[in-house]
């Protein structure tokens, strides 16, 4: 056992760490929370692409580096710090690519992981419905095979990614006869098929954060199925341990929590630093160490991943943690900054770039999306410890 | 000891829940936020011809001379109906200040506020400074005249408001506390809107040389310093019951949601950690109420109140966020949208406070006490 990282490892953290730095500083973005999933910026997916940091773990043939799990956390863990706008490229270089890898033909790969490396291929998530949360299996989207294509039908919900997606990963029912988990087929559409529309959903934040998705008899190229017809929902279930081990679920909020720190630090209540204050002084300790437990977590789960094996227990766990955390981080900041904490950025008086606002509300969702918590815990009880479902 | 209602409590309640079910359902509340002045001026006058201004205001002020914990409880059925309005501000606040200062003047403004044709909101707390210490406008004199300079923070609804109950402190040393009552539209007067996540209209409101005269002050030196204590302590239990009321429809909405949203094949709400969820949602919520309702009892008891009042609000602090938090997981990723009710609830029912640290002066509050 050893908890060091490679020089090599080191080496890319710092250059992904001044790069981020430059272009900060640059003003080419402004750190924001949850900007790996409403940051948009296609010229910014763009420059990290050229840099090689996209499909950082796929065959040089494809694009990538032949790099670790350990190694894209890294540059995650960098971009989330800076809140950089990497929302484009984040699905598809967080799980699509790793699908097509392992599912998908030799024209798929070659058609689709070079582009999604060179920050070109935005996707978005075709899988809840209004009926079909936390049971997902029980989706209806139906895709009926024709001779020259599949025929979709049906209505996908919580899709992120508004008008930059140009591809959902689309996961349909192509059996109606056998067991509901075993009809399920899982496809890369493009989104300018006609046939599709979409409305736009606006969250607690004000944010235009999903959309619903219509499939009005969509013919999708046969092209578009990813491994065998009817194996999906295992694709899924194996996909959704490694979405969910990301550091995103840890440190979506980072720069609240920098900016939190920084004006406890900086700010004087009632003639001392409001970090003196010993009720604030417990609480922001608190949060340090809470924060600390869950990047070990975060990157034990990598480190399973490297080993070769899904982090089904591992990437519950540290998901249940990381958007735990986020919420203590949020609440914390609230009960501190008071009525300054419910202030918008754009708002007089604003402190801690009226993140704390964004997080109160936004926070609501992380232990809902990607697999509720309630759920996660059940994995871990029955999976993990053998308690009886 | 008896928790329950009188008859002359439940019907109230009962009355103002059905009025406010008729007259301002979530459309309306969506409308009233969505609108300039972030509340229904047409709500306000009706809510005074059924007497709401002036349920606690003595007889002489035009008001019912009913108790702070009746005023309490209709305040809670408001909560519960989300409604946004300056009521507990101007009420719980300013119009009990103004009706108990004995002077005429004050009377005459009161019984405005009772007809609704007035809104008087409390501009209580100051800037900070580089110390971090609040720092209230200044009162100076000049010949047989007043100077008010400095600024105020979080008035509710200023833009909207008649009036403003000013604290002020004097440039003398030692430095004399003033309740003062000023126009909004008084020469000098700036009010610009604070951008919040709140409801409530938070500003800040800018005073650059405000000439005023003797007739504005309400109450000066150590009665100005208590009734400005004691209108901030009324505030905070008011809103305590207005939170309590909101987070009983969150309760109620999200059992419902439990009942009825299916996944796996049965209700969600049979399943046993939501169960547990919507007790603990209970059992805080029960808490706060209690604890809110004690302490407007003991206000209208004229008992010490300081430490119910503290805990209550302490309380208050740390259940808000976590029933808020537990209704948003029972009710899934639709309680996340704007379409659906509860982000109304999740925005008004924020807790009683006031600037940086409150848990702590709270804290304090307690121990002291």
């Amino acid at each position: 056992m050893e908890f060091g990282f490679t020089e090599e490892q080191e080496r890319l953290r710092q250059e992904v760490r001044t790069f981020l730095e430059e272009e900060w500083q640059q003003g080419l973005w402004k750190p924001q929370c949850d900007a790996w999933i409403q940051g948009f910026d296609p010229d910014f997916t763009r420059r990290v692409a050229q840099k090689g940091w996209l499909g950082l773990m796929w065959p040089a043939e494809y694009g990538g580096q032949d790099k670790g799990y350990v190694d894209r956390l890294i540059v995650t863990e960098e971009m989330l710090r800076f809140g950089a706008p990497a929302a484009c490229h984040w699905f598809a270089d967080r799980q699509i690519g790793g699908c097509i890898l392992q599912y998908g033909t030799d024209e798929q790969k070659k058609e689709l992981l070079p582009r999604i490396a060179r920050g070109e291929v935005f996707v978005g998530l075709g899988m809840s419905e209004p009926e079909a949360g936390s049971d997902l299996a029980s989706l209806k989207t139906r895709a009926d095979e024709l001779d020259d294509c599949f025929l979709i039908n049906g209505q996908k919900t919580w899709t992120s990614g508004g008008s930059y997606i140009n591809y959902i990963d689309l996961f349909a029912r192509t059996d109606m006869e056998v067991a509901k988990h075993k009809g399920i087929s899982e496809f890369l559409v493009p989104m300018d098929l006609p046939g599709i529309s979409r409305i736009p959903m606006i969250d607690i934040t004000g944010t235009e954060a999903w959309n619903d998705i219509f499939f009005d008899n969509v013919r999708v190229p046969k092209d578009c199925l990813i491994g065998e017809r009817g194996k999906g929902f295992y694709h899924v279930v194996e996909e959704l341990a490694y979405e969910r081990g990301g550091m995103e679920r840890l440190m979506g909020n980072y720069p609240l929590y920098e900016s939190l720190l920084r004006f406890v630090e900086q700010s004087y209540h009632q003639g001392a630093p409001l970090l003196s204050v010993p009720g604030i002084r417990t609480q922001v300790a608190d949060l340090e160490i809470e924060f600390e437990v869950g990047r070990l977590l975060m990157y034990r789960a990598a480190a399973v991943m490297d080993e070769g094996r899904p982090p089904t227990i591992e990437a519950s766990i540290s998901k249940i943690y990381g958007t735990t955390f986020e919420q203590l981080l949020a609440a914390t900041a609230v009960e501190i900054l008071g009525t300054y904490g419910h202030l918008w950025e754009t708002s007089p008086q604003s402190v801690v770039d009226g993140l704390a606002a964004h997080s109160y509300l936004a926070s609501r969702g992380y232990s809902l999306q990607a697999g509720s918590t309630e759920v996660l815990k059940n994995v871990i009880a029955t999976r993990g410890l053998g308690l009886a479902s | 000891m008896d928790v329950r209602l009188d008859e002359t409590q439940e019907m109230l309640k009962a009355s103002a829940r059905d009025f406010l079910a008729e007259s301002c359902p979530t459309s309306s509340v969506r409308e009233a936020r969505g609108g300039e002045e972030g509340f229904s001026r047409a709500l306000w006058k009706s809510m005074a011809e059924l007497g709401w201004q002036g349920l606690a205001l003595p007889e002489r002020a035009g008001g019912s001379d009913m108790a702070f914990l009746d005023l309490s409880l209709l305040v809670e059925e408001l909560g519960r109906a989300c409604v946004p309005s300056p009521f507990v501000e101007t009420i719980a606040g300013c119009a009990l200040t103004m009706a108990t200062s004995g002077r005429k003047e004050a009377d005459k403004l009161a019984m405005a506020i009772a007809a609704g044709d007035s809104i008087v909101v409390p501009a209580f707390h100051g800037a900070r400074d580089s110390q971090g210490f609040e720092s209230l406008p200044i009162l100076s004199r000049k010949g047989d005249a007043y100077v008010l300079q400095g600024t105020a923070m979080f008035v509710p609804y200023a833009a909207s408001a008649n009036l403003l109950l000013c604290a002020a402190r004097s440039a003398d040393t030692p430095q004399r506390d003033y309740l003062l009552v000023i126009p909004t539209d008084a020469e000098g007067v700036l009010c610009s809107p604070l951008i919040s996540m709140s409801d409530q209209r938070p500003h800040e409101v800018h005073y650059h040389s405000v000439t005023i005269y003797d007739d504005a002050i309400l109450y000066e030196g150590q009665a100005a310093t208590e009734a400005r204590q004691r209108a901030i302590r009324h505030i905070e239990v008011a809103r305590c019951c207005d939170v309590a009321g909101s987070l009983q429809w969150v309760l109620d909405d999200t059992v419902a949601y439990a009942k009825e949203r299916k996944q796996f094949g049965q209700p969600i709400g049979s399943f046993q950690s939501l169960q547990h969820y919507c007790a603990d949602m209970r059992i805080m919520l029960d808490g706060l109420r209690t604890a809110s309702y004690y302490a407007a009892w003991q206000i209208g008891e004229e008992c010490d109140a300081e430490r119910s009042i503290a805990v209550a609000c302490a309380y208050a602090h740390r259940v808000v966020p976590t029933i808020v938090g537990l209704a948003h997981q029972i009710h899934g990723a639709m309680g996340v949208t704007q379409e659906h009710d509860l982000h109304l609830y999740t925005t008004h029912a924020l807790a009683p406070s006031h600037g940086l640290a409150p848990m702590d002066e709270y804290r304090e509050l307690v121990l002291q006490s």
